[in-house]
């Protein structure tokens, strides 16, 4: 089985780079894969677990695929300098699973993969 | 998959690849560095992976990102560390290199001796060799 890393730098509100996040780490955990991701600049938004926008049901917003993500075994660290830098706390709005790191833990994510997916 | 057993799908900015411990890692900067913080960001990454010392790094400047690499002396440039980024980065022996194509058709000039020009073939092809490409 693979280890794939993922690199996400954007949030889930201007793009829909989540959405294609999601679904690639989601099959790739369904097939058996292991998945370690990095979420950078904008990207750590993802992690924020009060989201809510009108007409669209709790299992729809892109926090909760995240979620599910985590529950099946994905390993997220999102970028402590870009977490404090957007006035999140070191990430204490963060949902379950969600780890606040470094630059240092992309390069473990690099070396570590057979794969890196950068959206 | 392709026939050599990488992944590569290039499509909707997306890349894939694959390779093994020790990575050929090219960063690419592309885009306008106004309005955005996404380029000095990318010497961050830059920065950031050089920990890893079995990774080799190279940051390329392409298209209008040769605008980061010739205006590192402006006073926005300056704010945002750009050359603090660059000299740390060449202290770490990552090469930094401008395309010398992009530069001439915006009549840009590299004033950085930490920067080097080199012609679009030829930074193709590190990005083709690479193992692991990210775009910024």
């Amino acid at each position: 089985m693979a280890k794939i890393g993922m690199l996400l730098t954007e949030g889930p509100w201007q793009s829909e780079n989540y959405k294609v996040f999601t679904k690639i780490a989601e099959a790739a955990l369904d097939k058996g894969h292991s998945v370690q991701a990095f979420w950078y600049l904008d990207g750590v938004y993802n992690a924020v677990k009060h989201q809510k926008f009108p007409g669209t049901t709790e299992e729809n917003l892109p926090v909760s695929g995240m979620k599910r993500l985590v529950e099946k075994g994905a390993k997220i660290i999102a970028c402590g300098i870009c977490v404090n830098g957007r006035g999140l706390e070191g990430g204490k709005e963060f949902i379950e699973g969600v780890k606040v790191g470094g630059l240092p833990d992309f390069a473990d994510i690099i070396g570590e993969a057979d794969t890196l997916v950068t959206l | 998959m392709g026939d050599n057993g990488k992944f590569r799908i290039v499509d909707f900015g997306l890349r894939i690849e694959r390779g093994d411990r020790m990575k050929n890692v090219a960063i690419i900067i592309r885009a306008l560095p106004f309005n955005t913080i996404r380029n000095s960001e990318a010497l961050r990454c830059a920065v950031g992976l050089t920990i890893e010392e079995e990774n080799k790094i190279k940051v390329l400047f392409i298209d209008d990102g040769v605008f980061s690499a010739a205006s590192l002396s402006c006073p926005a440039a300056q704010e945002r560390d750009l050359p603090k980024h660059v000299e740390t980065l060449k202290m770490m022996e990552v090469e930094l290199i401008a395309e010398e194509e992009a530069l001439v058709s915006r009549k840009l000039k590299i004033s950085r001796e930490e920067i080097t020009i080199k012609p679009r073939q030829v930074i193709n092809e590190m990005i083709s060799s690479a193992d692991v490409v990210i775009p910024f």
